[in-house]
């Protein structure tokens, strides 16, 4: 599935520049809603507290806004 | 019995929990399974098992724990109680290799020709990622390994020329295991990427272990199945659940933006897609071989691998993957 690169991106680029510098914050990407498969954009939070704490919006641009808790680190 | 998804799943996170158990000289192997009570199964106790060479009184675990020698089994892991069995394994070989079968190559062994999927690490940390695979110079044509910027480099300081040996030095690679040397990265473009050029001293074909010839390369859709062949985890599969991203991670203490990053889940709650140690392999379209992710960082909790897109690495890179005949 592809999404629609240019809307998506833009509202992505939002949240970059307004979250990614927060430290509970880990990724923020492009995914699909699994029910109607429609775009969204997902940020990738360490801790569930951190997702109450940054009052992410619900939407950007028409296109709704998901968080995951997951915490990355490099795999070596 | 049977034992619903959820269940192994959480039984497969406890084991990872246990894994460091394994580290001891005196554990054999770490399961899930019936537990036991006074020698015997009971098959509606599940545990996590410690398989161990000998089984000690009281008094000598203690003894050995104090002096380091092993280490002592938590009553609990992960929701589910711990059982001690003794007993130890052996491989179950037919007759005819007693006398003539080598033993399988792992993909900790020194490899010759080396593939993609095995140990791989800088000169300078004891420690191990995987050999991501061929690629070549687009100016030169000089045959390259391609692998993550922390597992060929790792250190902000590293010098070009930089030794890369196989497999890794916590695999026991030192340097007369050297098959490359660090020629260039990626983190400038903040990709954790790099490239390594190959000595000659060993053939690196372009094929993934277990996985088969790599044919090209292609870019991550939602809902693409990939497979990868790791160091660690050996052969795992996933779906591209998000694509575009870009991650706030740490390297060492200094947190680092990585960009263009694809976010791979595992196909079913059982399934693992990574660990540490798989860092550097490469994720390729099942449907078509063709290489579209360079895997660099996961998470164990929910269980989700993070890789570079591979088009934007080989941009970076100014190199070309080298396909499998």
């Amino acid at each position: 599935m592809s999404l629609d690169p240019s809307g998506a991106r833009q509202a992505q680029a939002k949240l970059v520049t307004g979250f990614l510098d927060d430290p509970d914050v880990r990724l923020i990407d492009l995914g699909s809603d699994p029910g109607t498969g429609r775009p969204v954009l997902r940020v990738h939070v360490r801790n569930a507290a951190a997702e109450s704490r940054l009052r992410l919006p619900p939407e950007i641009d028409g296109i709704p806004v998901r968080v995951i808790v997951a915490d990355y680190g490099l795999e070596r | 019995m049977r034992i619903d998804r959820m269940t192994l799943a959480h039984a497969r996170r406890a084991l990872r929990e246990a894994r460091h158990h394994l580290y001891d000289p005196n554990v054999t192997l770490i399961d899930f399974g019936h537990g036991q009570v006074g020698g015997q199964c009971v098959e509606d106790k599940l545990a996590i098992r410690f398989h161990v060479r000998r089984k000690l009184t009281p008094l000598a675990l203690e003894a050995a724990v104090e002096a380091r020698r092993t280490a002592d089994v938590p009553g609990s892991i992960g929701g589910f109680t711990t059982d001690v069995i003794q007993g130890t394994f052996h491989p179950h070989r037919g007759w005819w290799t007693t006398w003539s079968r080598p033993r399988a190559e792992t993909r900790a062994d020194r490899r010759d020709p080396m593939k993609g999927g095995i140990s791989i690490s800088d000169e300078r940390h004891n420690a191990y990622g995987t050999l991501g695979g061929l690629v070549a110079d687009r100016a030169t044509g000089a045959r390259m390994i391609l692998s993550n910027w922390h597992v060929l480099a790792a250190e902000w300081n590293a010098r070009v020329g930089q030794r890369i040996y196989q497999p890794g030095r916590l695999d026991g690679g030192t340097s007369a295991d050297t098959v490359a040397s660090l020629a260039r990265d990626a983190m400038g473009a903040d990709l954790d990427a790099a490239v390594a050029t190959l000595n000659g001293s060993r053939r690196l074909v372009a094929e993934q272990v277990d996985l088969g010839a790599v044919r090209g390369v292609g870019r991550a859709e939602l809902g693409m199945e990939l497979a990868k062949s790791g160091r660690r985890t050996g052969v795992t599969f996933g779906v591209v659940r998000g694509v575009e991203g870009v991650a706030n991670l740490t390297y060492g203490f200094v947190g680092r933006v990585i960009r263009k990053v694809v976010t791979i889940e595992p196909r079913s709650a059982v399934e693992e897609v990574s660990a540490g140690g798989d860092s550097g392999s490469w994720w390729l379209d099942r449907a078509t071989m063709r290489a579209v992710g360079l895997h660099f960082a996961g998470s164990d909790s929910p269980e989700t691998g993070l890789a570079l897109d591979m088009q934007e690495v080989l941009d970076q890179l100014q190199v070309d993957v080298v396909v499998g005949g």
